[in-house]
């Protein structure tokens, strides 16, 4: 991430919380993964997997109590700058508890929730804002796409990984790459139906994704995998569907319509190795039936994003020693 | 000698029926304006109730389809959102009085209104947003019949008073 993408995130934070983190080095400004305000608490910012208290002017600091403290004022200048002063346009997205703004970065928002007839209908008394800065590694699959096919065919493919391991960054570039086709190896175009349940794969805002997800990729965004897959096989003609996080009962029985249907799959799954997966009730099924036949498995042993192994689910075998993609 | 006095009557003539039109046309200026206005407001509303349409968007597009003055009012604003940033539209507003005074010639509670406005303006839920639309055409359908009743009361006389004025200097100076 460069400092750019970092100054333009800021532009959506209230004026006295911007001018401090403005003036952070830049080194730092590249590397931040998330920006935390929280009421009465100091301003955070997280990156290289350390949090960072920041003071008002703009230098970081070890103790919290000398950092600078964010108010409610503060807090809700910078919600109705999130929503460019138009909360009534954002129903939905503050309904799931997340804002997308442009560039593809998600403000996860934090306070009281206010129940109606239909569930969730809102948040008020907005206490905290959490600014995750979407990163995007163009290129960080290019070395593994070949061990992903099989007689020249897409295996349905499986990405394990523990939460912030880049699993959502991997999955995109596959789906670009699967998306435009590739040179070296060679792999043709394929059509691509993505399932952003979440927008955090496309990024999409005011309908155009801010990510690059290749030029044969429809995007049904912010629609629930279950749905989502239906919509497609219905009216796209997906060569691959995409998604991210599966785990619902409901999102499995729509893979295996979509399987049905001849169509591939690459999902991503929370988790840690196939055997802590595997005995998950809602995947049981899809295991039994053998219907992934890549496990890309992720984590943070060599940094985010550290594939760790690629697991040929015919014979279990690692098609990769440990490889540093990110 | 004559013609020359002559002439100088009806200067003074002139000069005090135009003042008198004058002070009478602020009148229909702010019914105009409050008119205008509140279209203005009705368009606003459905690009938030209909369109859900992001305030910084619906402001563009409402400031194409009104009267150059309130066209004016609708710029101020979305220039303090832009350049200001201050995440507070209700200041952004602010920005726009000196203009509705001076130039629009509305009165102050015809600006508590329009003020009134922003202080809510895109802060809640569509439901509660079509309320507050409601409520603020509902005042200003008020305050339009207000202006009209003072128009016709006032314009007038400030128009005879301005012609009587002048004629009254004459006959003084003849």
């Amino acid at each position: 991430m460069t400092k750019e993408i970092f100054n333009s995130v800021i532009e959506n934070i209230a004026l006295e919380l911007k001018l401090p983190l403005s003036k952070l080095p830049n080194y730092l400004k590249s590397n931040i993964e998330e920006i935390r305000l929280r009421v009465n608490s100091p301003l955070l910012v997280y990156a290289e997997g350390k949090d960072y208290f920041v003071d008002k002017n703009g230098l970081t600091v070890g103790n919290p109590k000398d950092a600078l403290i964010v108010n409610m004022e503060q807090l809700n200048k910078t919600f109705q700058l999130i929503c460019s002063y138009s909360v009534y346009a954002l129903k939905e997205e503050i309904r799931n508890g997340f804002i997308t703004i442009k560039g593809g970065h998600r403000i996860g928002i934090g306070g009281k929730i206010i129940y109606g007839n239909e569930g969730i209908e809102g948040i008020k008394n907005i206490s905290s804002l959490n600014f995750r800065i979407a990163r995007e590694k163009p290129g960080i699959s290019d070395q593994i796409m070949k061990f992903l096919f099989r007689d020249q065919k897409f295996c349905n493919t499986l990405i394990i990984s523990p939460p912030q391991c880049g699993k959502t960054t991997l999955l995109r570039d596959m789906i670009r790459n699967l998306s435009n086709g590739m040179n070296k190896p060679f792999i043709k175009g394929y059509k691509i139906g993505l399932v952003d349940e979440r927008s955090e794969i496309a990024g999409i805002y005011n309908g155009i994704p801010q990510k690059e997800i290749g030029i044969r990729t429809d995007v049904l965004d912010s629609c629930l995998k279950s749905h989502g897959i239906i919509m497609l096989i219905r009216s796209m003609s997906p060569n691959i569907i995409a998604v991210d996080e599966i785990g619902g009962d409901e999102d499995i029985k729509a893979i295996e319509d979509a399987l049905r249907a001849g169509i591939k799959l690459i999902a991503t799954v929370h988790g840690y190795s196939i055997d802590d997966i595997k005995e998950r009730k809602s995947l049981k099924d899809l295991f039994s039936e053998n219907v992934f036949e890549r496990y890309i498995i992720l984590d943070s042993s060599r940094g985010v994003g550290t594939i760790r192994e690629i697991i040929d689910a015919n014979n279990l075998k690692n098609l990769l020693r440990e490889e540093e993609i990110i | 000698m004559i013609l020359i006095r002559f002439f100088l009557y009806i200067i003074i003539l002139l000069t005090s029926s135009l003042i008198g039109y004058s002070l009478g046309s602020k009148y229909s200026k702010r019914v105009i304006n409050l008119v205008n206005l509140q279209q203005s407001i009705r368009l606003l509303q459905s690009e938030v109730i209909v369109f859900a349409n992001p305030i910084p968007i619906a402001l563009e597009n409402i400031s194409r389809r009104v009267s150059p003055e309130i066209q004016q009012v609708y710029s101020i604003i979305e220039e303090s959102l832009v350049e200001n940033q201050t995440g507070d539209l209700y200041s952004c507003f602010l920005q726009s009085i000196e203009f509705l005074k001076n130039t629009c010639l509305l009165k102050d509670r015809d600006i508590d209104v329009f003020l009134a406005l922003g202080k809510v303006l895109g802060k809640t839920d569509r439901t509660d947003q079509e309320l507050q639309f409601k409520y603020a055409l509902n005042e200003f359908e008020l305050l339009i019949v207000e202006a009209k009743d003072e128009r016709i009361k006032n314009e007038k006389m400030y128009r005879s008073l301005g012609v009587l004025m002048g004629l009254g200097m004459i006959i003084i100076l003849i």
